[in-house]
C-alpha cells in the first residue's frame, strides 16, 4: 500500500512538473517563433546581446 | 593612445581593436548597452578617454554600424523598414553566417545583427538583406585580423 501510494506520489509530481516545463517552453516559442536560440560573442569570446546591445565603429587617428 | 581607456567602463560589454592596414588605418569596435550608456555619449566616452579625433565610420553606407570586424565579431545594421515585415529567406549572407535574434521587422529603425563564425576568411564578403515585403539593401563587411582586447 505505502508503495503505490509513493508511486501514485511520484507520477503526479513528475506529471506537474514536466507539464509546467513544456508550458514554459511552449509559451516562448509562441511569444517569437523567429527568435535565435544561437548565441552571439564577440571575437573575443563575450557575450553580445543582439537586441540589448549596439555596436560603434571609430578610426584611430 | 589606446583603447584601454573606455574599456571595463559603466556600459561597455567588450571592445575588438583592429588591425592597421593600409588603407582602412587602425580601427577600435566597441560593444556597449545603450540601457547604460547612450550612443552620443559613448561617442564622447571614446574622444574624451582615448581617440580625441574618433569619429563615425567613413564608409559609404552608413547602415552598418560596424563595416570592419575581426573573425568572430557580430555585425549591426541599422535598417529601416517602411512598414512591419519580416527579413526573408532571400537574404543572402556569406557561408555560415546567421540573423542573431528576431526576424520581425516594425516599421522604422532596426537594428539587425548578424553573427559572425571565427572561420571567417579574412577579406571582403557581402551581405544582401531582403524582406518579405520586397525591401532589400546590399552591404559590404570587411574582415581583419585582431590586434587584441585592450
Amino acid at each position: 500500500m505505502n508503495q503505490t501510494s509513493t508511486l501514485i506520489l511520484f507520477l503526479a509530481f513528475t506529471t506537474i512538473v514536466g507539464c509546467a516545463v513544456a508550458s514554459n517552453v511552449g509559451h516562448r516559442l509562441a511569444l517569437n517563433p523567429n527568435h535565435s536560440t544561437d548565441q552571439v560573442t564577440t571575437a573575443s569570446g563575450v557575450k553580445f546581446d543582439p537586441v540589448k546591445h549596439r555596436v560603434i565603429t571609430y578610426q584611430m587617428w | 593612445m589606446g583603447a584601454s581607456a573606455v574599456r571595463g567602463k559603466d556600459g561597455v560589454v567588450d571592445t575588438t581593436r583592429l588591425l592597421r592596414q593600409s588603407p582602412f588605418g587602425e580601427w577600435v569596435n566597441v560593444f556597449y548597452d545603450p540601457s547604460k550608456i547612450k550612443p552620443a555619449e559613448m561617442l564622447q566616452l571614446i574622444k574624451k578617454n582615448d581617440c580625441p579625433r574618433a569619429r563615425h565610420t567613413t564608409v559609404r553606407n552608413k547602415q552598418l554600424l560596424n563595416p570592419i570586424i575581426a573573425p568572430g565579431d557580430p555585425v549591426q545594421i541599422n535598417f529601416s523598414a517602411s512598414a512591419d515585415t519580416s527579413i526573408s529567406d532571400q537574404s543572402k549572407l556569406p557561408n555560415g553566417w546567421k540573423i542573431a535574434g528576431s526576424k520581425k521587422l516594425s516599421k522604422g529603425e532596426n537594428f539587425v545583427t548578424l553573427s559572425v563564425p571565427r572561420s571567417t576568411k579574412q577579406g571582403s564578403h557581402t551581405v544582401k538583406i531582403s524582406t518579405a515585403d520586397g525591401q532589400s539593401v546590399e552591404l559590404e563587411v570587411i574582415v581583419v585580423s585582431q590586434v587584441g582586447r585592450h
